[in-house]
């Protein structure tokens, strides 16, 4: 374990006693990673603002039970994971429409970003946060499988259903089977 | 292999073995998805998010440590967040609370909800049409371009706790905002005071009737009065037997909120009045468009997410802005005076009814809002009801400046036990607030 995980640990338990110093260190500290997450699940600034604050709320109120098997961030970031993930869940589907999506595929030089990231938003979000967390915000399988509560068999299911959805919606003519 | 095999050894992030390599040449469809894979692969660190906007962690905590209570847990994923209360970290015990200070915000945020709902009205319309719709989403428009306004808020929220039939059972008392139990409790008590008065009242006519029959059947002497003596109709008391005394069916606690101040429509509302359920406390609020500080007598500022009430989806961000003026399509006109009726349906189900009155220049003057909807826990059968009505003025006036003391915010939160008693965010957080 690095010394900053042993110093997150520190803070955590001193937080767990009432700290509110060591709290808001936490809190600062771990904020851009907890808003990356967010905000490229939910691509939404105030409702990845919402997360990041149901996030640090939940972790808050859960401080004792944090034992240390995992680093912090790790904690904070599936916290947050599952609050987007349930979140998305009670949005309703995101639909492109299909004139807009065949503009865009057939666009003589298409924005990959524009394309992706739509096609990001069509993804369940169990994939979507597999593929953000690896492909995107460079966690290892083994960090997102931790973050996503989910044996690494399962997270490794969930960004191959996503790469092959992204691969396919990215094609330059379409897929065929 | 397969085109499936291809794919699964291209998804894999492993590297391609030849035989797929092989059938890549081969194979235009698993080309093609090889290089919409590649494409995604390319663009994906662009989709990295920029920094957090400034001030995130400053409200991050004024929202945490503002939070409600709740017992600890393993599980972190199933809890209703509302943040108008203080928590001690770990879910150990609850703070002191300050007066009101749920309800009023829940107030503070209908009210925002009020006049950001008949400000962002202007959206995706087709003003050729003339429908009633069109008209007051083109009055809202006006309304909003002025920028400003001055603004009057009378309303009621009213809380409504069922009662069991049972006088042994008392309400529900964790369906209701903790800064109400005070009051729910001590209604019980007097609803339970006056069942037990009644009670009595009814024992001791009881009594006096039977005592009636008593005196009745006492005067006939021997045994059972002989036929001519019998009288025709069996005794009755003078007055008739009461009936079984009743609890009510419910408790019901209003806070009522009178205020005035001013609105800048895209940022914030500026309030000062008074506030209470039995006697009315000095109150000031400040809201954005995702945030409600508030003040009450006594006590310092608090800071609490608007997302926190029913109506917060309203003001959630303009995102949630156009999903809430999405739904608020079923207007209909009032020919009289230039009234519109509408509602406005928020995503969690609530409905809103709500009254707009306009003026010759085709402004909004007034919006009477009201609506109906549970505590947010399940299961529980605490209902609110809330009726607002704001009252705009004098389009254009300038929005005063909100002093706060932020060295008075910073200090409470170094003291030791800060994390007992804070209802305070960081100062930041509350100038980031009054910004918006």
């Amino acid at each position: 374990m690095t010394a900053a995980a042993t110093d997150d640990a520190a803070l955590v338990r001193r937080a767990a006693g009432g700290d509110v110093l060591a709290f808001e260190t936490l809190v600062r500290r771990h904020t851009d990673a907890v808003w990356r997450v967010a905000r490229s699940m939910l691509r939404d600034d105030f409702a990845a603002e919402e997360a990041v604050q149901d996030t640090f709320l939940r972790a808050y109120r859960a401080l004792g039970t944090f034992r240390g098997d995992a680093a912090v961030r790790t904690w904070l970031v599936s916290i947050c994971t599952r609050v987007c993930v349930d979140r998305l869940r009670l949005r309703r589907p995101e639909v492109v429409p299909l004139e807009e999506a065949a503009a865009r595929r057939t666009a003589p030089d298409p924005d990959d970003r524009v394309q992706l990231d739509a096609a990001v938003r069509g993804l369940a979000p169990d994939e979507r946060a597999a593929f953000l967390l690896v492909d995107v915000l460079g966690y290892t399988s083994g960090e997102a499988a931790a973050v996503a509560g989910a044996p690494a068999s399962t997270l490794r299911s969930r960004l191959g259903r996503a790469r092959e959805q992204l691969a396919a919606a990215l094609a330059p003519a379409g897929v065929e089977r | 292999m397969t085109h499936d095999d291809v794919r699964a050894a291209l998804v894999s992030g492993e590297p391609v073995p030849a035989a797929a390599r092989e059938h890549l040449n081969r194979c235009d469809a698993c080309l093609a998805f090889a290089q919409g894979l590649d494409r995604a692969r390319r663009a994906a660190p662009m989709l990295v998010p920029a920094a957090p906007p400034a001030g995130l962690a400053d409200r991050v905590l004024g929202a945490v440590l503002a939070a409600p209570a709740g017992a600890a847990s393993d599980d972190v994923s199933d809890e209703v967040v509302t943040p108008l209360h203080p928590v001690l970290p770990g879910g150990r015990g609850r703070a002191p609370r300050p007066f009101h200070q749920r309800a009023l915000i829940r107030v503070a945020v209908a009210v925002a909800a009020t006049l950001v709902v008949g400000a962002a009205a202007f959206v995706l319309r087709d003003a050729e049409d003339p429908t009633p719709e069109v008209v007051l989403a083109a009055a809202a428009r006006r309304t909003a371009e002025a920028g400003t306004a001055k603004v009057r808020v009378e309303g009621t929220t009213t809380f409504v706790v069922p009662v069991a039939q049972d006088p042994k059972t008392p309400p529900d008392y964790a369906s209701v905002p903790e800064s109400l139990r005070a009051h729910v409790e001590e209604q019980w008590r007097s609803v339970m005071a006056a069942f037990a008065e009644a009670m009595r009242l009814a024992q001791e006519q009881i009594d006096n009737a039977l005592g009636q029959i008593d005196d009745v059947i006492g005067g006939f002497t021997g045994s059972y009065p002989p036929r001519g003596q019998r009288p025709s109709q069996p005794p009755r008391p003078a007055r008739p037997l009461p009936s079984q005394p009743s609890l009510p069916e419910s408790i019901r606690t209003t806070v009522t909120l009178r205020a005035s101040g001013d609105v800048s429509f895209t940022d914030r509302l500026r309030l000062n009045g008074t506030v209470g359920v039995d006697t009315e406390a000095d109150l000031d609020v400040v809201a954005g468009r995702d945030v409600v500080a508030v003040r009450t007598e006594g006590s310092s500022w608090a800071v609490a997410e608007a997302k926190a009430g029913p109506l917060s989806t309203v003001i959630g961000g303009p995102d949630a802005l156009l999903r809430a003026v999405g739904s608020a399509d079923d207007v209909t006109a009032v020919v009289e005076g230039r009234r519109y009726s509408f509602r406005v349906v928020i995503p969690d189900g609530t409905t809103l009814s709500g009254e707009a009155d306009l003026d010759d220049a085709g402004m909004l003057t007034a919006v009477r809002l009201t609506g109906s909807g549970r505590n947010g826990i399940p299961g529980a059968g605490t209902s609110w009801h809330t009726d607002l009505r704001v009252r705009l003025s004098d389009p254009g006036a300038p929005v005063a400046p909100e002093p706060v003391d932020v060295a008075d915010v910073r200090a409470r939160l170094a003291e030791p036990d800060a994390a007992s008693r804070v209802l305070y965010p960081l100062g930041a957080g509350v100038r980031a607030a009054v910004a918006r």
